[in-house]
This record gives C-alpha cells, structure tokens and sequence, in this order.
C-alpha cells in the first residue's frame, strides 16, 4: 500500500468516525465508560462485557466503536473516585489514589479532577497518533506471519500472560487450556464434524458449542458481582468537598511535558506487553516520575507530578493494549479481551485483515479514540467537577442491576433455541469465575483461550495440512524461522523460571 | 491421615481441580471418537489441561524444580507494584489486568471485610446469598418471563438487605426499564414464560 492509499483510507476513517449515527456511539460509550469507571468496584472489562449484546444490531465498526469508546471512558472514570474517595473504581487507578487524593484532602480536589482530565486526554491522544504512525510498520510485521504463526502466537499469549501476572504459572496455563478446551465444543468450521454435542443426552444439541460472549459475560459481570457481594467496603463513606479550581490544573499538566510524555509512553509500552495492563503501567511511570524528581519525599502527599505520571500512563495503555490485539488477537488486558470478543462477534478477525481489508475499520477505531479523549477532556473539566455523586453509589444497589443486564443481555445473544443455553452458561461461568478469582486462576488466561480458540484451531488445522499432518513444522528452524523462534519464545517463557535460580547460582559462583 | 483431617484439607480448589479435570478427560476419551482432523485440538487442549490439573492437584508431591511451576510467584512487575501498594488502603477488586493477589481470598480477605446477609433464620455469606437468588431469578425468568422477573429480582434482593422502600421501588422500576430496552433494541420475547404470559398487557 502506497502512503497515499493509506492516507485516503485514514481520510475515509475520519469521515466514519464523524459521521452520524458514530459520533453519536463515541459520546455514549465515553459517557458510560466514566460512569461504570467511577463507580466503585466496577471496571472496563466489565462494561464492555454487558454493552456486548447491545452491541448485536449496530454495524461492526460502529459496535466496535462504541466498546473502545466504553473502554476508554472507563479508564478515565476509575480516577474520578480515586481522586474524591480515596476509592479506585478500578484497580488502574490505584496509583491515582497517592497523590490525587492528599491533594482532595487538602482542599484542591478540582484541581486535581482536572490535572486527570487533561493528562489522561493529552496522553491518550499522543499514545493513538503513534500507533497511527506505527501501523504501516504494524501491518510489515503481522504479514509476515502464517498460520504455523498464528497458532503458536496465541500459545505464547498464554504463555506471557501465565509469567507476567504473579501466581502460579500452571494455574495460569491450566486455565488458558480449559479455555480453548472448550471452545472445541460444536461443529468445527472445517471438518464438518460435532463434536461433544450430546444429541441423545440433552433436549437440544450443542452444534453450535457454547457462545464466548455468554463465557465473557459470566466471567466480568457476574463472578465479579458475586465477589462484590461478599465484601464489605464497597461504598465510599467520606465527604467530598468540591474545592480549588480547574485552570491550574491544566497549566500543571502543561507545564510537566516531559513527566507527561515519558509517562503516556511507558503506559503504551507496557499496555502492549500481554497480561500487563494499566494496573501494572501506573505504578511503573508513577515509580519512575518518583526517581526522576528532585524531591522524592513530597510523593504521596500531594505531589501534581505523580498524579499526572500515573493517569498519563493509564490513558496511554490504551493505545498499546491495542497493538497486540489487532495485530495478533493477543489482548493486553481483560478489557482488551472483551473487545477482541467484540471483534469476533462482528465477524471482524484480528490479523492481517485488520490491516487490509479491514484498514479503514482499524482506523475508524483509532480516530474514535482521538474523538473521545477530546471528550474526556470536556467532560473532565466541565461535568465531573459538578457530579461526585456516582462515587457514592453503594455497591449493594449496583449488584442486582449488574446482575439483570448481564442475564437480560445474555438472553438476546443467538437464536431462540440457544437462549437458555447461553443463560445458564452466564450463570455456570460466573460460579467458575469466582471460584477462580477466589484461588488465583488467571481469568484473562481463561478468557483469552475462549476467545481465540477458534482461531487457534482453523490455524493448527491449516498448518497440519501443509505440513502432511506433522508437527514438525513448528520446529522447523530452516523453513520455518518465525516458526522456530516463537517456539523457543515459549519454551524460555515455561522453563525460565526452572532454570534460573540454577543460571543464578551458577553466575553467582564464578 | 484420618476422614476429618481430609475433609479440613479439601477446599473449593480441589473440587474446581476435579471439574477441570473431569470434564477435560471426557473431551480427551470422547475426541477418539472424532476423524482425526476434527480430533487434533481438543485432544491437545485437553490432554494439557488433565496434566495441568494433576500437577495442581498433587502438588505437595512434586520434585523441587518442578514445584517452582506450580506453586505462586510473583509477577514480572511486582516488585515496583509491591512497593506502591503498601502506601495504598483502599484499592478495589476490579482489575483490568488481573495481577492476582499471592494468597487465596481467604487470606486477602484480611484487606476487605466479609459481607454477611441476615435472613433473620439464616446468616448467609453475601457471594452465596447473591449466587443463590440469581438462580431463583433465572427459575422465575424461565416461569413468567424475564421482563417481570427482573423487578421482582432486584426488590428481593434490596428488601433482605433491607434497604430504604423507595430505594427498591425506585431501583425495581429502573431494572424492568433497563430489561424493556433490550426487548426494544435487540427484540427480544422476554414478556413471558412457560407458566405466565403477561406480554399481552405491554
């Protein structure tokens, strides 16, 4: 493709973007996003997972606009309650928490409102231009794989999410396969063969296996509604004193370009990297604006600096989350999981099409993002600094209507002779969910082999039948390279932490 | 050892364990069934998720190097996250990327107080409480439709947990709202059940 191709395709995705009625989804993703953001103890994931059925009679670039724009509202909205209560919505806005919420207590809750508002907007509008920039060297990259490729690139998804995430790296892996276990349930797309279908054993059959949308939906509302429901702590008891002012704010931002900069790309860098996250991308550039100051000390007490580090990063883990997921079906995060879900869903694949045929989709998407930071920034400074009061909400109200949407939505996602089937899947799912959140299970681990195991079998398929039924082609270093070299990825990703206290003591004795 | 100590050492894990493994040396016997194209990826999938579950299973009786698999660790990033934490009261359990927590709930549970429901004959934990009246919510949906189950849910839910009466009214009109938006966008025959049909008053 040419840069004037790609530049009209770009012009083309603008011209979607602002058209009606997907202006219109922007702003109403983004609005629900801050509000299921900023309520407490919900999150990103969980919001996309319940908007997924709404999302059924809109057009794909449309529905998968609307989740992105959901996406990033509630990455926003976390901090709202993380700067006013001392309450993250979500665990990304943790870090928000050291030094937005002294700055509330201290009377500049405003201010600090609006320092999130704008860092989170300028970031996530620099990170998306660069991935913008990045594409066509993106689309280099993700054409260079086959289908040995593919299939082994969602082992090595597994693989980084299981080292990356802390726990136990067979709960992890034993999870991911339990997830792409059972997607094998239905007829495969490419033998026409049922499989675990209990014909004579059930009213109705399982041809069509078990929805992944009905997997995503138990798993992010209601395990997570179910976990909710046992603890305590969930509403945000103290007073919130709007006070200060939002134009310092701005100036503050503004006047930290390098901290804002540095800190919406560690959150890009680090959102790319499966199993990492917001979560993990906060307290890295907040650590690091905390090395880099002249005076460490003041951090945690108020300091504008760490506020901007870690909401600059959390909106810039954005667009890096999206890498892998676009590229390579590899999300970066639980949210990611459900927008690749999305995708699926929308009939729209992860790969190369998603930067070929499907470019102006992608761009779409990407220009959305842009729209809804401006967004973000307006909403940021002229709404929320008026409306506190979804911080306060209690949790015990919030439970059954979660719970309602999640089974009301799953009632609608196949045809009539499918519908109970996909309810007690939700309700199934979201036992299994809290069981596994319970005992440390990697639900993204689990979510990721739902989602893409479909596309890992038609590519084992596709590489057995090139190579006459031999698994050799994995392994195959002289016609296989890429192949080859993700195989090792993988096995270094398993046995590295076998081997390394060996390695360890081994360079410790010489 | 004796019955009792055995039944002090089982917990949910083993019987998430037994279900993993159950259910994945099922699809491993039942794909031999399959043509061999067709039996190629649940064999593999569940052939690892059987070695998965054995591992976890008996993982006290596992070799030393081979336990570091096994047993928690911590994440790549966690020594920077650690730190910041600790400054930290009051996170919540949202994550969007699940860095999970080294211990089971039961010990995390020491950061987030447990929340009971007092049935006045019964103190239930909360997460089942909730479990078991979602259960009843898809009983009642299946009898008289989802549409009327809805409300009826969410004010059974606030009345035990015996919250303010406008709060439930309100919260039960706002549900069967929410529910009648999904019968107006995605069309769906929620109206009614096997026992009830009330669509004809809508």
């Amino acid at each position: 493709m040419t840069f004037a191709e790609g530049l009209g395709i770009f012009f083309e995705a603008v011209t979607i973007a602002f058209s009606w009625p997907t202006i219109g989804w922007i702003v109403v993703g983004i609005l629900v996003g801050i509000v299921i953001g900023a309520l407490p103890g919900l999150g990103p994931s969980l919001g996309m997972a319940i908007m997924l059925p709404l999302t059924l009679p809109l057009e794909p670039v449309n529905a998968i606009i609307l989740l992105v724009s959901v996406y990033s509202g509630a990455m926003y909205g976390g901090a709202i309650a993380a700067i006013l209560m001392n309450a993250p919505g979500t665990s990304a806005a943790a870090a928000t928490t050291f030094d937005g919420y002294p700055m509330s207590r201290r009377g500049e809750a405003l201010k600090a409102l609006s320092i999130s508002a704008t860092a989170s907007s300028i970031a996530g509008f620099f990170t998306v231009i660069t991935l913008i920039l990045l594409s066509p060297v993106l689309i280099e990259v993700v054409l260079a794989f086959q289908s040995p490729e593919y299939f082994l690139i969602a082992l090595l998804g597994l693989a980084m999410i299981t080292v990356i995430s802390k726990g136990s790296m067979v709960k992890g892996l034993t999870a991911g396969m339990f997830g792409l276990m059972i997607t094998t349930i239905g007829t495969t797309s490419f033998a026409v063969a049922p499989r675990y279908t209990f014909q004579d054993q059930l009213g109705f059959t399982l041809n069509d296996g078990i929805s992944f949308v009905a997997v995503l939906i138990g798993l992010f509302a209601i395990a997570e509604m179910f976990k909710l429901a046992g603890e305590k702590g969930g509403i945000s008891r103290g007073k919130t004193i709007m006070t200060g002012s939002v134009v310092p704010g701005i100036k503050s931002v503004l006047s930290h370009p390098v901290t804002l900069i540095k800190s919406g790309y560690i959150g890009m860098l680090i959102g790319a990297i499966p199993g990492a996250g917001s979560t993990v991308s906060t307290f890295v550039a907040y650590g690091e604006s905390v090395r880099a100051s002249d005076d460490p000390e003041s951090f945690g007490k108020g300091n504008e600096v760490g506020l901007i580090a870690a909401e600059s990063s959390n909106n810039g883990t954005i667009g890096g989350s999206l890498i892998p997921t676009l590229s390579f079906g590899i999300p970066g995060s639980a949210a990611t999981a459900v927008l690749l879900g999305g995708l699926i869903m929308h009939g729209l694949r992860p790969g190369p099409t998603m930067f070929s045929e499907q470019l102006v989709t992608t761009y779409s998407l990407f220009v959305a993002l842009l729209v809804g930071n401006v967004i973000i920034l307006f909403v940021g400074l002229f709404v929320i600094t008026r409306t506190s009061i979804i911080t306060r909400v209690d949790t015990e109200y919030i439970i059954p209507i979660i719970i309602v949407l999640a089974l009301v939505g799953a009632y609608g996602l196949r045809g009539p002779s499918q519908t109970w089937l996909d309810i007690w899947t939700v309700l199934l799912l979201g036992g299994i969910g809290y069981y596994m959140k319970m005992y440390n299970y990697s639900i993204i681990a689990f979510v990721l082999g739902v989602v893409l195991g479909g596309i890992a079998e038609t590519n084992l398929d596709r590489s057995l039948q090139l190579s006459g039924g031999s698994w050799s082609i994995f392994v195959d270093p002289l016609n296989q390279p890429l192949s080859f070299v993700l195989v090792v990825l993988i096995a270094f990703l398993l046995v590295g932490p076998i081997i390394k206290p060996y390695l360890t003591k081994a360079l410790a004795n010489r | 050892m004796n019955v009792q100590t055995v039944r002090e050492k089982v917990t949910m894990e083993h019987g998430l364990l037994v279900m993993f493994l159950g259910v994945a040396v099922y699809m491993f016997i039942e794909s031999y069934t399959f043509g061999e194209r067709a039996a190629a990826f649940p064999r593999f999938t569940a052939g690892a998720t059987i070695v998965g579950a054995l591992l976890l299973l008996f993982r006290s009786y596992l070799p030393g190097p081979v336990q570091k698999l096994v047993v928690e660790s911590d994440g790549a990033f966690d020594d920077v996250a650690d730190e910041e934490l600790v400054e930290s009261d009051d996170a919540t359990g949202e994550t969007d990327a699940e860095p999970e927590p080294d211990e089971p709930a039961a010990d995390a549970e020491t950061a987030t107080e447990t929340r009971y429901v007092d049935l006045k004959w019964l103190t239930m934990h909360g997460s089942q409480f909730t479990a078991i009246i979602s259960l009843l919510f898809v009983v009642v949906s299946y009898l008289i439709g989802m549409l009327w189950a809805a409300p009826l849910f969410v004010a059974t839910y606030l009345g035990v947990l015996r919250r303010p009466w406008y709060t439930v009214v309100g919260l039960s009109v706002i549900a069967f709202l929410l529910a009648y938006s999904f019968v107006l966008v995605l069309g769906i025959g929620i109206d009614g059940g096997v026992v009830l049909d009330l669509g004809r008053f809508l």
